[in-house]
């Protein structure tokens, strides 16, 4: 059977990081992949502009991004009535890597969080889990985002509690 | 008891973008991962030089703090920004221990409001180390006496930061 593959050309990215290093080692990273389209912003509020604009399916933001935060930043996408998509994926690349900010952007709705220095490995694997793995989303009182229980796998066995 | 939507997941991105005929693999095999790595390595002596002159910047800044203790906040501001660039970047482009440093400098600097002359002393540590690792251009982790500096900076942030 033939693999699934992800044609890169058909995703369009946008990266908020006010490094120009690290967007630069991003948007090569991207460009190898073969996408396309990368839109790049060094600050929240052209990130945000871009995003009104439209047509970005992907939005990797650094946490440390000014004039307001890429959490923030998060929390307009998932939660504001100006917002051009509650539902886009986002993910968190941030030099913040320490487990409280881990379970903040969680819980502001993020897709998938990496932290910074990252290998291009589980950069890779965050790119296939927004793309080809979306999850649901759960729309409640104090959240709005993809439904932070991980899916349910397969473990291969007989399903026991249904054949109770 | 509040209730919640389960909206169903977006589908449109996935069914644009996944197929079976042009890409990459969503299980990249080696070669693959091998071939985003060329990326990362082909941007590595860009990163040698903007850190180097990173470097540069941060130890005229240091020089400033000490003659003028007035310049101290704004060096700190400085200090901390580019503390966190290093702590993110450096491990990235296979020089981890550059991270750790840069993981204690930021580690250092933010909690601070403004630096004494021993917070600065250490400060000027840090970046010396940094100036070190990527003169020597230490890849790994470094060997014993590279632990044994982390330890200490370990033990000066505990105390002064």
């Amino acid at each position: 059977m033939v693999a699934e593959k992800i044609d890169f050309s058909a995703v369009r990215f946008l990266i908020v990081d006010p490094n120009p290093l690290s967007t630069e080692l991003l948007y090569d990273i991207l460009r190898m992949l073969g996408s396309i389209s990368i839109r790049r912003a060094a600050d929240s509020n052209k990130a945000m502009t871009i995003l009104r604009a439209g047509g970005i399916d992907v939005l990797i933001t650094e946490w440390n991004v000014g004039p307001v935060s890429g959490l923030e930043l998060l929390d307009m996408v998932r939660n504001s009535t100006q917002s051009p998509d509650r539902m886009l994926p986002i993910i968190m690349l941030t030099a913040n890597s320490e487990p409280e900010f881990v379970v903040q952007a969680r819980d502001h709705g993020v897709t998938e969080f990496l932290a910074k220095p990252f290998t291009v490995d589980a950069f890779y694997r965050r790119l296939v889990s927004v793309i080809a793995r979306p999850r649901s989303f759960v729309n409640a009182d104090s959240y709005f985002g993809p439904d932070r229980r991980r899916r349910q796998i397969n473990h291969g066995g007989p399903d026991r509690r249904r054949e109770d | 008891m509040p209730k919640a939507q389960i909206i169903p997941a977006p589908m449109e991105l996935k069914r644009r973008a996944v197929n079976r005929k042009k890409g990459f693999d969503i299980n990249p095999s080696p070669t693959d991962l091998a071939k985003i790595e060329a990326a990362v390595n082909a941007s590595a002596d860009k990163f040698v030089t903007a850190f180097a002159a990173i470097l540069r910047a941060l130890r005229g800044a240091i020089e400033l703090a000490e003659r003028d203790p007035t310049m101290r906040d704004m060096v700190l501001v400085e200090v901390r920004e580019r503390a966190f660039d290093v702590k993110g970047l450096g491990g990235t482009y296979k020089f981890p221990l550059m991270s750790e440093i840069g993981r204690s400098l930021h580690m250092l600097t933010g909690r601070m409001e403004t630096m004494n002359d021993v917070q600065l002393a250490i400060v000027k540590y840090h970046v010396d180390a940094l100036y070190v690792v990527l003169a020597q251009r230490i890849q790994g982790q470094g060997g014993a006496l590279e632990q044994e500096l982390l330890v200490a900076f370990r033990k000066a942030v505990e105390k002064f930061g």
